[in-house]
């Protein structure tokens, strides 16, 4: 998988590349339980001269040197239709490590989602996997979010509706406590339907906030996006469908509007000292602009025992501009139909989602 | 060899054991500092030296490489001690603040630098990178507005028994926004309702230092009392502009009202003047430049590189051995004493503005001590450079635009006492060329360099630098030139007779008006400038000012005797009440006009006369004689004698001639 965000080289770059060596097995044909490790490779580019960004302590313009991080994460993950559960690490290699958590529960197999999920921001280098101040030599960064979800459902076989809010406390090294709030909802309704798939077209309205803007990179500030006021409303047009019964695939553009407002933030939140009486800050920002987004997956049934899938995904949301691309390769144990209608469906993974090209 | 039964308990014993030693190796410091007095003006006011005592920690061996240690100071408001160098490939600015390891004596300070910038023959200044332990003065990087770092400095660890100091100087910060605001006067209706005033006073603004000390792997090297009181602001200068004799001047009233025809050409302490006066609010506002500095000369620069010594200069912690590497020969330095400054802006077209060169003795024009206190500088600072000769104790600073400028150093000043600081004003102008206008004044403890929005920062600004924003004194009225003065019309008139007749240069003059004088007095010897309070000015038709000699006033009258110097022509004639103009008339002045005088305010009771002698060069002169039955003055005493021009006065309430 490689992902890479925009932004200023040194700081708010991110490059990620990251390998996914993962097997699972099915317990009792209802439990699906999978091992992951994960090589990663974190690179933030050079920190050009010319920005007025800092980093930690050190004064804008100051030579930093590498800015890289690599490890090797792992996970295991237990799923079934309405249950999930998720232990892992974050990458040993990385200067702050963290243990992830993820839990999730649908009760009664009804509409609504119980989701907890601790995980890493990722963000930027600082906020995935921790960086060195290069003044004082001390070790900051590696937030991770505790999040807490509620999610509705209520689908049809022409359309549904959904909603969801949720809570998040974040840490991290050396890194001001935020918190955040976030809650939405939309409806779809499928507009077409042939026997290669269906077009459905969506309505999405989405808002969340932060206590506190800790996106830069002095110390105390977690170099994630932290707006104090964000809303997102868009409209996705998705086409899922299958190729000679063996490629499946999903197409979700969306065009839409998003509102960014930030509030001035101090250069060091946790240290009145260093910020002083009438300190430095980093004046926020409030922004209208447009947002699209465009991820394309497929996954194809090559031979009985394997299967090759892959995505694309590129969006604006947030405030930057995010791509990721990813292929995979499984091989599965046990001899599957190569088409998908004689094929039983299989176990999602602990967030609930399937990957396309598994039965 | 440990059986398998016993690794285990071993293995942790010797954790134990490493993490006993860990803590035992483990250096911390305790914080100290001596606050400051900080003036409310300051832009780069000097705090307080932080010093840090170490203990503990692991004494390297000898010829073992030394740890290094990151030292983080920060302040709650902006340092603005000096940038003295800049590394070109990176934005890092070294400044002068500097750290002293262990209190070494002016003779025994080595400071770091690059090996590449050390010299052989600058044994000051030795290569840090060495490890050898010798270096043991450190310089500051900027980190940013508030805050310097003394960036991996090699520190040996002192071990168990001894004791590490660490001492930074040239901490300066900019305290201006810590000042105190005047309080708004109280509406009226808020008064009635007011709390009862408690007499409580706000306390003193403070301002707080606080180190942190990294230590190899970025661990923090604990620091008791890391944060410290460096400065409490005291107030700073009291300003007043005072009249020549150094009464007040009250707020929104010129010190001076003067005419054109009262602002002759000639010496500006024979013309109008009025007094700018500075005074301390607290004992050591007034610092010079540094210990080796005083008036007679004070550009000479003196080391103040002595370790915990406070100089009460401008300068902190000054090596002049130290050689130009990054700047070091300027650490500390101050580029002056405190300076005073002055605005004047609107000056009529034609007025000259004088300043005298130094302070004088309040209510004078005059200098009252050998070592001056302060002394004029250029607006840039260095020596000023009049345009023209100085003249007596003045020194004109030529009006741009109607806006001229002084600027005075501080060069020698006492820290124990309150100290003032007068400076003399005067005021001259080409006879009839001079317009009206009103002319206002400004001042502050002041800066020798434009406001920040010229693009210099402050830190790159000379020390002490103060800002144009903090102004002592408000724009005020300072002195205005009109037509004709508020004061009575003075007849002047040949005391040969009181006839209308021209006077001539060197006779005596009657002149009559009113208020005059409060009091009547004569001149019982010399005829005097100044009888009493009272004084007359002519200016002839050259433009030129000739002091009369009074010989008597009172309310109503004023006799004076003639300048023989006075040209012939329309003349000027003032009478003042100390520097007050109180009568201003026209005289016509002729080469010869013979007559017979007499000495009193009041023709009926004359009781001495002069006569007149005409010289062979023209002019004529008073000689006095003595009419038959005069008496000498009820006070003469035996064997006291009358002068020639001298006068003899007989109690009008006694016997008629």
């Amino acid at each position: 998988m490689l992902r890479s965000r925009s932004g200023r080289d040194g700081f708010e770059t991110l490059s990620e590349q990251q390998l996914n060596f993962e097997t699972s097995t099915v317990i009792g044909d209802k439990f699906r339980l999978a091992a992951i490790a994960r090589p990663t490779f974190l690179d933030a580019g050079d920190a050009s001269g010319n920005t007025s960004l800092r980093l930690g302590l050190a004064p804008s313009g100051s030579d930093l040197g590498a800015n890289t991080a690599s490890g090797v994460g792992a996970e295991v993950q237990l799923s079934s239709e309405n249950f999930g559960l998720k232990v892992g690490t974050t990458p040993d290699g990385f200067l702050v490590q963290n243990a992830t958590l993820g839990l999730r529960l649908r009760p009664a197999n009804g509409p609504f989602t119980v989701m907890f999920n601790r995980d890493v921001v990722h963000d930027t280098l600082l906020s995935y996997a921790g960086v060195k101040d290069p003044i004082s030599g001390q070790i900051f960064g590696g937030v991770m979010s505790n999040a807490l979800s509620l999610q509705g459902d209520w689908a049809g076989a022409e359309s549904g509706v959904y909603a969801r809010a949720g809570y998040q406390h974040l840490t991290g090294d050396h890194v001001q406590t935020n918190r955040r709030i976030d809650g939405g909802g939309g409806a779809w309704w499928r507009v077409l339907k042939t026997s290669d798939g269906t077009l459905t077209l969506g309505a999405n309205l989405f808002g969340m906030k932060y206590d506190k803007n800790l996106r830069y990179f002095t110390l105390g500030h977690g170099g994630y996006f932290s707006p104090q006021r964000y809303v997102l409303f868009n409209i996705p047009v998705t086409w899922q469908g299958t190729y000679n019964g063996r490629f499946d695939y999903s197409i979700t553009g969306g065009l839409g509007l998003q509102h960014i407002m930030e509030d001035d933030a101090p250069y060091f939140p946790l240290d009145a000292s260093l910020q002083g009486r009438k300190g430095p800050v980093y004046t926020g920002v409030t922004q209208t602009g447009e947002h699209f987004s465009l991820r394309m997956d497929g996954g194809y049934r090559i031979a009985p025992h394997w299967t090759l899938g892959g995505f694309l995904d590129i969006n604006n949301t947030r405030s930057y501009t995010n791509q990721s691309a990813g292929f995979y390769l499984r091989y599965i144990f046990r001899e599957q139909p190569l088409v998908r209608d004689m094929s039983i469906p299989s176990l999602p993974d602990w967030t609930g989602g399937r990957q396309l090209g598994l039965p | 060899m440990l059986t398998t039964r016993w690794r285990a308990p071993a293995r942790l014993l010797s954790v134990a054991l490493i993490c006993v030693g860990s803590a035992a190796a483990q250096m911390t410091c305790q914080a100290s500092a001596e606050p400051r007095s900080l003036r409310y003006f300051g832009a780069a006011e000097l705090l307080a030296d932080l010093v840090i005592e170490c203990t503990g920690g692991r004494a390297p061996a000898p010829g073992e490489e030394l740890p290094e240690y990151q030292v983080v100071v920060s302040a709650d408001v902006p340092l603005t001690m000096r940038t003295l160098a800049e590394n070109d490939s990176q934005s890092i600015q070294w400044t002068e603040s500097l750290m002293l390891v262990d209190e070494p004596g002016p003779n025994a300070q080595y400071a770091c630098a690059p090996s590449a910038q050390v010299a052989e023959e600058e044994p000051s200044v030795i290569d840090c990178g060495s490890n050898e332990g010798r270096a043991n003065v450190f310089q500051g990087l900027r980190l940013q507005d508030n805050a310097v770092v003394f960036r991996n400095t090699p520190i040996a660890p002192p071990g168990a028994s001894g004791k590490r100091i660490l001492r930074i100087v040239n901490l300066r910060a900019d305290v201006r926004e810590l000042t105190p605001k005047p309080k708004p006067a109280p509406e009226p209706e808020d008064v009635i309702g007011a709390p009862p005033d408690t007499g409580k006073t706000e306390p003193a603004p403070e301002v707080y230092l606080t180190v942190r000390i990294f230590g190899p792997g970025g661990v923090t090297v604990p620091v008791a009392g890391a944060d410290q009181l460096a400065g409490t602001l005291a107030p700073d200068v009291e300003f007043e502009l005072r009249t020549s004799s150094d009464q007040a001047v009250p707020d929104g009233e010129p010190a001076l009202l003067s005419t054109p025809s009262l602002t002759p050409q000639g010496r500006p302490e024979d013309g109008p003047t009025f007094l700018i006066k500075f005074t301390e609010l607290s004992p050591q506002v007034f610092r010079r430049r540094n210990v080796g500095t005083n008036g007679i000369d004070p550009t000479f620069l003196a080391s103040q590189a002595s370790p915990g010594i406070y100089a009460h200069t401008e300068s902190g912690f000054f090596n002049a051995a130290f050689p130009n590497v990054r700047g070091l020969n300027k650490a500390g330095l101050a580029d002056s004493g405190t300076r005073i400054r002055v605005v004047f802006d609107d000056i009529p077209p034609g007025v000259r503005v004088w300043f005298s060169f130094r302070e004088v003795e309040t209510g004078t024009t005059g200098y009252d001590e050998d070592v001056p206190k302060a002394r004029l500088t250029a607006p840039q600072g260095g020596v000023f450079r009049p345009q023209l000769p100085e003249i007596g104790d003045y020194l004109e600073v030529w009006p741009s635009n109607g806006h001229a400028e002084a600027l005075w150093e501080i060069t020698s000043s006492d820290p124990n006492t309150i100290e003032t600081l007068a400076f003399s004003v005067g005021l001259t102008g080409p006879n009839g060329d001079v317009e009206f206008g009103d002319a206002v004044i400004s001042g502050d403890i002041s800066p020798a360099y434009a406001a920040p929005e010229d693009g210099i920062s402050i830190a790159a600004k000379a020390i002490p630098s103060f800002d144009t924003s903090t102004k002592i004194v408000e724009p005020r009225a300072a002195f205005s030139l009109v037509p004709a003065l508020d004061m009575s019309q003075l007849v002047s008139v040949s005391a040969a007779g009181y006839s209308s007749a021209p006077v001539a240069p060197g006779s005596l003059v009657a002149g009559f008006g009113e208020g005059l004088s409060q009091v009547t007095l004569s001149a019982f010897q010399m005829a005097r400038p100044v009888l009493g309070t009272t004084s007359v000015n002519v200016i002839d038709s050259s433009g030129a000012l000739r002091p009369g000699l009074v010989l008597a006033v009172s309310p109503g009258q004023v006799n004076f005797y003639l300048d023989p110097l006075t040209r012939s022509g329309a003349a000027v004639a003032t009478v003042y009440d100390g520097k007050r103009p109180v009568a201003e008339g026209l005289l016509q002045v002729v080469d010869v006009a013979p007559g017979l005088f007499s000495a009193t305010p009041q023709r009926a009771k004359a009781s001495l006369a002069g006569q007149l002698v005409l010289q062979s060069n023209g002019h004529q002169m008073l000689a006095t004689w003595i009419m038959p039955g005069l008496e000498p003055r009820e006070s003469q005493k035996p064997g006291e004698r009358a002068y020639p021009g001298s006068l003899w006065h007989r109690p009008a309430t006694t016997r008629e001639p």
